[in-house]
């Protein structure tokens, strides 16, 4: 069942060079993601067991799947190039673009950055579902989300009421 | 997504990115939402990641030669087309009160004299908390500062506050100002030792907090400025002497991206000025309007502005126009009997509501506090 480093879907870079270091990263489902140096070092987590003399060995990340981890590292290899052009246009155009994504797999980035610890990604996927709930009335948001609502109608009357002026 | 049931700090990530209105508003969704909304350590992280806008403008007359309180208080929201205004806002204070500052979500306000033992609050009209600050000499003359910076605390340091009161003081010889300064942590009152040496009194009352320095007009060419950290005073120039002017200029004052704007209107139109350097001083002029331009780009409000203005030849005549408090870019101005907020980027005006709405008594000099929402609470600092 177990893949082997063979199968790897080895994220299908171009660039880059044979020169540079590489990590291998290990997705929950036992993908193994070979990735540079550089790319993996964006997530904070990685950068910690890097230093700590964990990089020689495969990385496990037991929480997040190989499709989310595959995402991930294309957010993490083209902010890589990013921080190299600085072209703040090409880079806004780029993240609306990556994070137009459904609700679920938008929660799984937001656990795999949050998880990692990359804060770039974690402040773009949690300000696209602030963005989304602005706007939107409570029931619509627990809809969206799957909340169950555990307010009493009298207890959102007394919320309501609370806050009257500030609804205006 | 399971973003009301994770007991992670996601939930934490994505709703402190939102402004403290919208999040008044999803304390409905659930109990757990409501929970983590009003818990100080969320609200800590999302009043450091949310700069509010200004939701609104809380205005309270002033009788100009009689000493009087007046207890009518108006609170007129911004965000909507047709602006409701609200009089009850702050009904939820033991007393009726008048108000004295705002700062970051939060109001200053005294207790409306004469009242047996009048007191100072500090309080938050978005979650209906207060505290009380004792009084030792209360004077209706005196002015009241407040400076909430949410932004200067580091993030697990309790939210502080301070209040300055500004006193003007009469000697045989002298008039000079002086600060007593409360601070919120030490839950007590102390006296600056920097004293103002100024002939000019106060004018308009209220005080402008712009990068660590407070900020009072006077009613001479002059701003009595102090600042918070070293407790320095010092009397700024205005741009242009008000004095020499031909006809009677109308001013105000306020703040944005840290700078303090000085506004004025006059026969040659609306200036807005930015103090850039408080030695020199250097004011940089940042926008000069003429009126006719004013009324062609606001053909639906704005008529005979210049000859209106020019008709005004002594104090006594309440101006036709009045610029009453400025904000992030924002003025709220009284045209004749209605009030409009002015977009200085857009150069647009806004209808807000007629004059009948706020109150019957004098037009002249209200207190008018430019105002964000803020979850910070007062009980559990």
């Amino acid at each position: 069942m177990a893949s082997s480093s063979s199968s790897l879907p080895s994220p299908s870079s171009s660039s880059s060079s044979s020169s540079s270091k590489k990590l291998v990263l290990r997705s929950s489902d036992e993908k193994h993601f070979e990735v540079d140096e550089a790319v993996a070092l964006q997530s904070e987590m990685i950068k910690q067991m890097v230093e700590d003399g964990f990089g020689g060995d495969v990385i496990p990340l037991l929480n997040v799947s190989s499709n989310i981890l595959s995402k991930v590292i294309d957010y993490c290899k083209k902010h890589v190039d990013f921080d190299s052009k600085k072209k703040m246009d090409d880079r806004r155009r780029w993240d609306a673009e990556y994070i137009d994504v459904g609700v679920d797999e938008l929660y799984h980035l937001i656990m795999a950055a949050n998880y990692r610890n990359i804060k770039g990604l974690l402040d773009l996927t949690c300000q696209k579902v602030a963005d989304t709930i602005k706007g939107k009335k409570p029931k619509q948001i627990r809809i969206i989300f799957n909340i169950k609502n555990d307010v009493t109608p009298e207890g959102e009357q007394k919320i309501r009421k609370e806050h009257s002026w500030a609804f205006e | 997504m399971e973003i009301g049931l994770s007991s992670d700090d996601i939930p934490i990530e994505v709703l402190s990115r939102l402004p403290a209105k919208t999040l008044l508003g999803l304390k409905c969704v659930s109990r757990g939402w409501h929970h983590l909304i009003s818990d100080p350590a969320f609200i800590r992280v999302q009043i450091q990641r949310s700069k509010e806008a200004i939701s609104g403008f809380f205005f309270q007359e002033k009788f100009h030669w009689c000493d009087a309180d007046i207890e009518t208080l108006s609170y007129i929201p911004i965000g909507r087309e047709q602006a409701v205004v609200k009089h009850t806002v702050l009904d939820f204070l033991p007393e009726k009160v008048v108000i004295m500052d705002s700062s970051n979500g939060l109001i200053c306000c005294r207790s409306c004299m004469p009242a047996p033992d009048p007191v100072i609050y500090v309080c938050n009209p978005s979650n209906k908390e207060w505290v009380t600050l004792k009084w030792a000499k209360p004077e209706k003359s005196k002015s009241l500062a407040l400076l909430f910076d949410p932004f200067c605390n580091p993030i697990d340091t309790p939210m502080n506050f301070k209040v300055i009161s500004v006193h003007q003081i009469e000697t045989d010889t002298d008039l000079y100002f002086s600060f007593k300064i409360y601070c919120s942590e030490k839950g007590a009152w102390r006296e600056s030792k920097e004293n103002c040496f100024c002939h000019y009194d106060l004018f308009k009352r209220k005080g402008v907090f712009a990068g660590g320095v407070l900020h009072w007009l006077t009613n001479g060419d002059q701003i009595l400025t102090f600042n918070v950290e070293n407790e320095q005073c010092q009397l700024i120039n205005l741009p242009t002497s008000t004095i020499e002017c031909n006809d009677l200029p109308e001013m105000c004052i306020g703040e944005a991206e840290g700078h303090l704007h000085y506004i004025m209107i006059s026969t040659s139109g609306l200036q807005v000025w930015i103090l850039e350097d408080y030695s020199g001083p250097k004011w940089v002029l940042k926008d000069s309007i003429s009126l006719a331009m004013m009324e062609e780009e606001n053909p639906q409000f704005l008529y005979n502005l210049l000859q209106r203005t020019a008709g005004r030849v002594t104090f006594d005549m309440i101006p036709w126009i009045e610029p009453l408090a400025f904000k992030d870019g924002l003025l709220l101005m009284r045209v004749s009997s209605r009030m409009y907020l002015y977009h200085l980027e857009s150069r647009r005006m806004k209808e807000l509501c007629s004059l009948t709405k706020l109150g019957p008594n004098s037009l002249v000099y209200p207190t008018v506090l430019p105002y964000s929402m803020s979850l910070i609470r007062l009980a559990y600092p």
